[in-house]
């Protein structure tokens, strides 16, 4: 016998569906039909309650007094804003917390990135180690930190006393700068391995012959890593300090748990104001102009860092 | 005075010997062709001359002077990597002054250097341009630059032509023979390619499993290889070989039958009995017209199995014994299908092997 042995039936085409998606997936339409599911997806959990939020901070909803109703108030909530101190103390808030924390996050993905791309035994296991931290949900890594850190009965402050780095207990969230700087300390080391693991996939994909050409040419370790490390991960890093300003400017609960945005309102930030106007004070309006400032500052962010950055390649 | 001088290298990765005592000098102004199939350690041995990698054993000196364990850097070396490995967020006139700049040339200098190799190599107008907005040639270009910008006292290639097109690489082939003969450079060139080898070296080593099988220059190696290895891989298409045994009366029976051969008169002391390898170039083969018996020839009675017409040549393939023989005659020659020819082959063209040692057999 030769080769192809016909056992008698057609092959399998999928039926007339199967031939219906062939024909179609021929089209120009295809891609399109191939967007529509993830579209309407981001239509109903995205563009919906941002919209509904939009239409929230133009009206009054306050759930403690039912008497005000719902109606339109206009610019009413963007003026209060204006004059509101919190609001600006928050922002300011906001400001100093992002940039501290991203930047000792970068800082530290970078260092641990560099570290584990160098050749070792060890170095599998490093790295899940590196890891393990972002493996924690935000609520769990925060009541851990609580517990460590707290003023009676935490495990740091005793190392410390032990070390003779301190003399007595420390109320680590009892001041403003202390507060705060504690709390950048532990969203840092929550939030590093985000960093670590995206710039250590962009570190494994620069060819090592760069690295020998730059030896080659007389570069130092330093020379090498300003001049093909650093420009070769610039995409990488751009992407990953969006993502992270973003997530980090949007999700109050590290600080709710660690300050609950004190003492006074030294570590409150926008998103931790607005959260407590919406679920501590029940107003809803209010709370919904918050986010819209919130989401318009993150997109002008977005648009002047990605504008600095590619203006920094040329 | 000697550009390169290498001796006893040897390099181990773990358990594994991928160089076993290598030993080369190379004089200033040479072209010396690190030649072998892949996986014969030429390229690490390119490595450990540029430093990137140390030697487990053995020393190295450049232009006179004691390189071993010595920084890249402070070896005075360009290398041109077979990737180019140009860096891809500088401009072509910041990559080929790198060298300079990491030196601490000033600019002006180094325009002035970047500006004259690059006209050299016809690419002052790409100074502009990133790698990527480069072409292959283009890019192989301007990685020759960036080498010679510098004018080190040794250039390190590694397999430069080998992400090019047939076309290009011929051409390319070319201007690397051009530039080094106008910049009386040294150069160490590494390739798997036998016709670069050929093209462009001074000297050949043709290595395998971590060894220099023959180091020469190029025409003797052709002319005269050391052992079977050697003579199979220079050469295209390769030499063929016959196997078999020197019978009495001077003739050679060819292993799996076929007719007897009869020896053309040689100087080699070939006891009857011995088992050899005959080498014969494709290119030394040529047809004997019926009725002629001309003396001290190697004859065999060939009956064509694939007629290859290439115009300039043409290519018959034929059997003797076991062995496929390939014959590049004159594409003026008729050869007409199955019908039996015969061809043959100066003695003094004949390369005689001991079968067992795989060894060239030297007149006695």
């Amino acid at each position: 016998m030769g080769v192809g042995v016909d056992s008698g039936r057609r092959p399998f085409t999928g039926g007339r569906l199967g031939r219906a998606i062939g024909a179609m997936s021929e089209t120009r339409s295809w891609p399109f039909l191939l967007i529509v599911p993830s579209l309407l997806v981001i239509l109903l959990v995205v563009l919906y309650p941002t919209l509904h939020g939009i239409s929230l901070s133009f009206r009054e909803m306050r759930l403690t007094r039912p008497d005000l109703g719902t109606g339109f108030v206009g610019l009413r909530h963007y003026v209060d804003l204006w004059h509101d101190d919190i609001f600006w103390r928050s922002l300011a808030n906001t400001f100093k917390w992002v940039t501290l924390a991203v930047s000792l996050e970068l800082a530290m993905g970078m260092i641990s990135a560099l570290a584990l791309n160098r050749e070792g035994p060890l170095m599998r296991i490093c790295t899940v180690l590196v890891l393990l931290p972002w493996f924690l949900p935000n609520v769990v890594a925060a009541n851990m930190w609580a517990l460590m850190l707290d003023a009676r009965l935490g495990v740091v402050n005793e190392l410390l006393v032990r070390m003779g780095l301190i003399d007595s207990y420390v109320a680590w969230f009892a001041t403003p700068t202390s507060g705060l700087l504690a709390a950048v300390f532990i969203e840092a080391w929550h939030g590093y391995p985000f960093f670590t693991l995206l710039i250590l996939a962009g570190l494994k994909a620069i060819p090592k012959d760069l690295y020998q050409a730059a030896s080659v040419d007389g570069a130092g370790s330093y020379q090498a890593f300003r001049n093909i490390t650093l420009p070769m991960l610039r995409m990488i890093v751009v992407t990953a300090v969006i993502l992270r300003v973003i997530s980090l400017a949007n999700s109050p609960e590290l600080l709710l748990i660690l300050t609950g945005g004190g003492p006074g309102d030294s570590t409150q930030v926008i998103s931790l104001y607005a959260f407590k106007t919406a679920y501590e004070s029940f107003d809803f309006g209010y709370a919904g102009a918050l986010s819209v400032v919130t989401l318009l500052l993150l997109m002008v962010f977005c648009v002047i860092y990605l504008r600095v950055s590619r203006v920094l390649e040329k | 005075m000697n550009a390169l001088a290498i001796r006893n290298i040897q390099k181990s990765f773990g358990a594994l010997k991928v160089l076993n005592g290598i030993d080369l000098t190379l004089e200033e102004g040479g072209f010396l062709v690190l030649l072998g199939p892949s996986g014969c350690g030429k390229s690490t041995l390119l490595s450990i001359i540029a430093g990137l990698e140390d030697a487990s054993a053995g020393s190295i000196e450049i232009g006179g002077r004691e390189a071993t364990g010595l920084h890249p850097r402070d070896r005075d070396i360009a290398m041109v990597f077979q990737s180019y490995a140009l860096y891809p967020s500088m401009q072509v006139e910041r990559n080929m002054g790198f060298g300079l700049e990491m030196r601490g040339a000033g600019v002006d200098e180094r325009k002035e250097k970047v500006g004259a190799a690059a006209d050299l190599l016809g690419i002052g107008a790409l100074l502009e341009r990133k790698p990527a907005q480069l072409s292959g040639g283009q890019r192989q270009r301007v990685a020759m630059g960036r080498a010679i910008v510098r004018k080190p006292r040794l250039f390190l290639l590694d397999e430069p032509l080998s992400n090019l097109d047939a076309k290009l690489r011929t051409k390319m082939r070319g201007e690397i023979k051009k530039l080094h003969q106008s910049l009386g450079a040294s150069i160490v060139y590494v390739t798997h390619d036998q016709v670069e080898a050929m093209t462009l070296a001074t000297k050949v080593a043709v290595m395998r499993g971590g060894t220099i099988e023959q180091i020469g220059a190029p025409m003797t190696i052709y002319r005269e290889p050391d052992n079977l290895f050697v003579a199979g891989f220079i050469g295209a298409p390769p030499m063929n070989f016959v196997r078999g045994r020197i019978v009495e009366g001077g003739g050679f029976a060819p292993d799996g039958g076929g007719d007897r051969i009869t020896m053309p008169a040689m100087e080699h002391r070939l006891e009857p009995g011995r088992e050899i390898v005959l080498g014969v170039r494709p290119e030394n083969l040529r047809p004997i017209p019926p009725g002629v018996s001309p003396e001290g020839l190697l004859r065999f009675n060939a009956v064509p199995d694939v007629i290859e017409p290439m115009g300039a040549d043409t290519m018959v393939h034929f059997r003797v014994g076991q062995s496929e023989l390939i014959a590049r005659l004159d594409g003026q020659t008729e050869v007409s299908g199955s019908a039996p020819m015969e061809l043959g082959c100066e003695a003094s063209a004949l390369h005689l092997f001991d079968a067992t040692t795989e060894q060239r057999l030297r007149p006695a």
